[in-house]
């Protein structure tokens, strides 16, 4: 049963909408440029080669699909989770070459090699983006509550 | 019919005068100055290139009945390079050579040629290897060998090529005067972004390299270069063994790590351990293993480069011979510019690149102990058998040998 | 009515989430073999022939500033790229500085550099650039020096182009790179493993190689076989 309010409905259209098109915005260069995303992807030196490619190809169309499924209202939760996992781990990919003290470009939103470098600063912006993915989840719960949440009606 | 008579007479004689001319150049034998060090700490090596040409001379003959006739006119090299001009003016003024080959090191090269290009007689430097040599523009002088900048170059090609090493750890004994005895490798090792981890002068006669050992195990470099004699040499790597230090790669510069009694008296602990060399009987040139053989069975002892660059300084000097127009300095080192032939230490071909004028280029090459015997592994086409790499650890061995 | 046991409804999301994750990569495998290229890494573990996109490869301009004007670069780029470089034709040798046959090869491309500045009808068409794979800058420039190479050396130390040109690579190798439609050098026209000592061969295979309206009139004169 739906407990939001009028106005948590509409925060929660809004978040899901804006949510989706940041990830349909962040897949537009990733889709055109394949071979400079993986190249950036190589640079965080994290996967394995072999992976390099198969994660280059693939991960833009994933986010194309969350970011789709988001502003339509499609499986939610699903939808939500990924954006949400996505998000944290290229948080964690960040941290990790921040902590290196390697000059890479985050490759997130652009990939032109004449981009400024990552910083703390991409950091803080991309856990601006995980802030109100893990928020949503309040309203999607009062939205679309799991059956074990709900209360039994009388 | 009188002026007939004369206009015949005249002509025979032209042409007998222009024959005479022609041939007189090359009548008899040519005289060939040789300038190594006989007498003196290094009269090892000079003696090896002395027998060395001596051989290559021998097998020039053996091959071509007709060829031309080369006298050899030795000199002993003096340790001062101030009496260096003296015994070249001799050779030239009084012993009337048509050119000068060699086997010196480079400080008494220097001064030779020096004197070479300003009498205007074509030299042809077979080891000293300080760059400067071929840097000066001088046109009467030629070098066989590589310079010394270029001598790391197979190990340097290997490492970043193949291994890409990290870090290197530096072993180098004193009085050692090899490749580690500048700070050129070091320097280039830094260059190709390699850290040095440890860079350690040791005194000759260190018998216990257990504290410096164990300081590298701690450090765990990927590399461990060590500059060493014979003796160290044996020491080192025995003691690697018995500490088990396992770094990725062993890397012995210097001729310690060359000889066969490195092999002999390491037995399985030599085993990939790499060195790396100008020239060695496995290098795939026509002639260089007969030579080998002939100079161990001749001289019951191991040549080594020293000795294959002289015999390839008498390859060359017959060939130019056999090619020059006349005796003419001109001739000749037109000659020797032209010269493209393959020796027992490779292809010459005098080319100008950089800062270096006829300057001859060969590779250097990185050999490999497995099973008492070196092989050639790098280059890849030179190579004998595919290198080992990393160094696969002590413990996979058949049972030691002592 | 749904099952309200917390594990059933975890489980249903968990599928959702597969399912989403099975279209998208449909989605990316529709779209990759629509647009026909190779795999952008590794170039689909073979090197690259002639025919290929050449891939995404930066190259730091910085390295070599004397050689800005050489290559046409446009002058706020610090990462460029083959497809920045202004010419008909590049040559973009990979090599390693410490290799034998690759410093020989240099050396040939210095000549074959000096005969093309010197003729009008080749200047500014055919270009050359080398990729040192495995060496540092550092040790790039000190090659430059020592052997007077006339054309830019780019390093290459983390051995990029193992991966961008293929897997096996020997030192040396050549690629001639050609402009596509649209004015860009993205067309590999052609490759070579190993030395080419003869400066005059190497000549003509790259003038064989040029757009039919940039070869010299004396390769059309002599009615040379036409460019691939």
């Amino acid at each position: 049963m739906n407990t939001n309010t009028p106005w948590t409905e509409w925060l929660w259209r809004f978040l899901r909408v804006f949510l989706g098109a940041v990830f349909l915005y962040a897949s537009i260069d990733k889709i055109i440029y394949p071979d400079r995303f993986a190249f950036a992807i190589s640079n965080y030196r994290i996967l394995p080669g072999d992976l390099v490619n198969f994660v280059a190809v693939w991960l833009p169309w994933l986010e194309v699909t969350v970011g789709v499924f988001l502003i339509f209202g499609l499986f939610e939760w699903a939808s939500l989770t990924l954006y949400n996992m996505v998000m944290l781990i290229f948080l964690a990919a960040i941290a990790i070459n921040l902590a290196r003290g390697v000059n890479i470009s985050c490759g997130c939103f652009s990939l032109d090699p004449n981009a400024e470098k990552m910083s703390w600063l991409t950091f803080m912006r991309d856990l601006g983006l995980l802030v109100p993915g893990l928020g949503a989840y309040i309203l999607l719960v009062r939205r679309r509550p799991p059956p074990f949440l709900e209360k039994p009606s009388r | 019919m009188k002026r007939k008579e004369a206009v015949i007479r005249f002509s025979a004689l032209s042409v007998c005068l222009v024959l005479f001319l022609s041939f007189s150049s090359h009548a008899g034998p040519v005289r060939v100055g040789v300038l190594v060090h006989l007498t003196g700490d290094l009269s090892e090596f000079g003696q090896m290139q002395r027998k060395s040409m001596m051989i290559a001379l021998e097998n020039i003959r053996k091959r071509e009945a007709d060829s031309i006739s080369i006298v050899p006119v030795f000199r002993d090299t003096p340790a001062d390079p101030g009496k260096v001009r003296a015994v070249v003016n001799d050779l030239v003024s009084t012993k009337g050579v048509s050119i000068i080959t060699a086997g010196m090191t480079s400080t008494t090269a220097w001064v030779a040629a020096s004197q070479a290009q300003s009498l205007g007689i074509p030299f042809l430097i077979c080891t000293a290897s300080a760059d400067k040599i071929t840097e000066q523009g001088w046109k009467y002088v030629f070098r066989l060998n590589p310079p010394f900048s270029e001598y790391g170059n197979a190990m340097l090609w290997f490492l970043s090529e193949i291994a890409r090493p990290k870090t290197v750890a530096i072993l180098r004994e004193e009085g050692f005067s090899g490749l580690l005895s500048s700070d050129n490798l070091s320097e280039r090792c830094q260059k190709s972004g390699y850290e040095i981890v440890l860079n350690y002068l040791y005194k000759k006669d260190t018998k216990d390299f257990e504290p410096v050992l164990n300081k590298i195990k701690k450090k765990n470099p990927d590399v461990i270069a060590m500059g060493a004699f014979l003796n160290s040499a044996v020491r080192l790597i025995r003691q690697c063994r018995e500490l088990r230090v396992t770094p990725r790669i062993f890397m012995g510069l210097g001729g310690g790590f060359t000889l066969p009694q490195f092999g002999e008296l390491c037995g399985n602990a030599a085993d990939f351990v790499c060195s790396i060399t100008i020239w060695h009987p496995s290098v795939p040139y026509p002639g260089g293993r007969q030579y080998y053989d002939t100079y161990l069975e001749r001289y019951h002892c191991h040549p080594d480069y020293h000795g294959a660059e002289a015999y390839a300084a008498m390859q060359v000097v017959a060939d130019v011979l056999e090619r020059t127009p006349s005796l003419d300095p001109e001739d000749i080192r037109a000659s020797l510019l032209a010269t493209d032939m393959t020796t027992i230490i490779g292809r010459v071909k005098f080319v100008s690149y950089g800062n270096k004028m006829q300057q001859n280029r060969l590779p250097t090459y990185l050999l490999q102990w497995e099973g008492g015997r070196m092989s050639l592994v790098w280059p890849p086409d030179l190579a004998s058998r595919k290198y080992v790499y990393p160094f696969p650890g002590w413990k996979r061995r058949p049972a030691e040998q002592e | 009515m749904e099952s309200s046991a917390p594990g059933a409804w975890i489980f249903r999301q968990f599928q959702d989430i597969l399912i989403i994750m099975g279209f998208s990569l449909a989605l990316a495998v529709s779209a990759n073999t629509i647009r026909h290229d190779p795999l952008p890494w590794v170039a689909e573990r073979r090197l690259l022939e002639p025919g290929d996109r050449f891939p995404y490869f930066p190259l730091a301009s910085s390295e070599i500033p004397e050689f800005r004007d050489y290559l046409g670069l446009p002058p706020d780029k610090e990462i460029i790229t083959v497809a920045d470089i202004q010419a008909d034709l590049l040559v973009v040798e990979i090599l390693n500085v410490f290799c034998f046959p690759c410093q020989t090869q240099a050396l040939t491309l210095n000549r074959v550099w000096k005969i093309i500045e010197h003729r009008p009808d080749l200047k500014g068409k055919i270009k050359i650039i080398g990729i040192a794979l495995g060496n540092t800058k550092e040790m790039v420039r000190d090659f430059s020096t020592d052997y007077g190479l006339s054309f830019p050396v780019f390093s290459d130390a983390d051995a990029r182009s193992e991966k961008i040109i293929g897997p096996g690579i020997h030192t040396p190798f050549s690629l001639y790179i050609r402009r596509d439609g649209s004015g860009r050098l993205t067309v590999v026209a052609g490759t070579h493993s190993g030395v080419i000592e003869d400066p005059g061969l190497l000549l003509k295979t790259l003038t064989r190689l040029l757009p039919e309206e940039e070869r010299p009139a004396s390769d059309i004169r002599n009615g040379e076989a036409g460019s691939r």
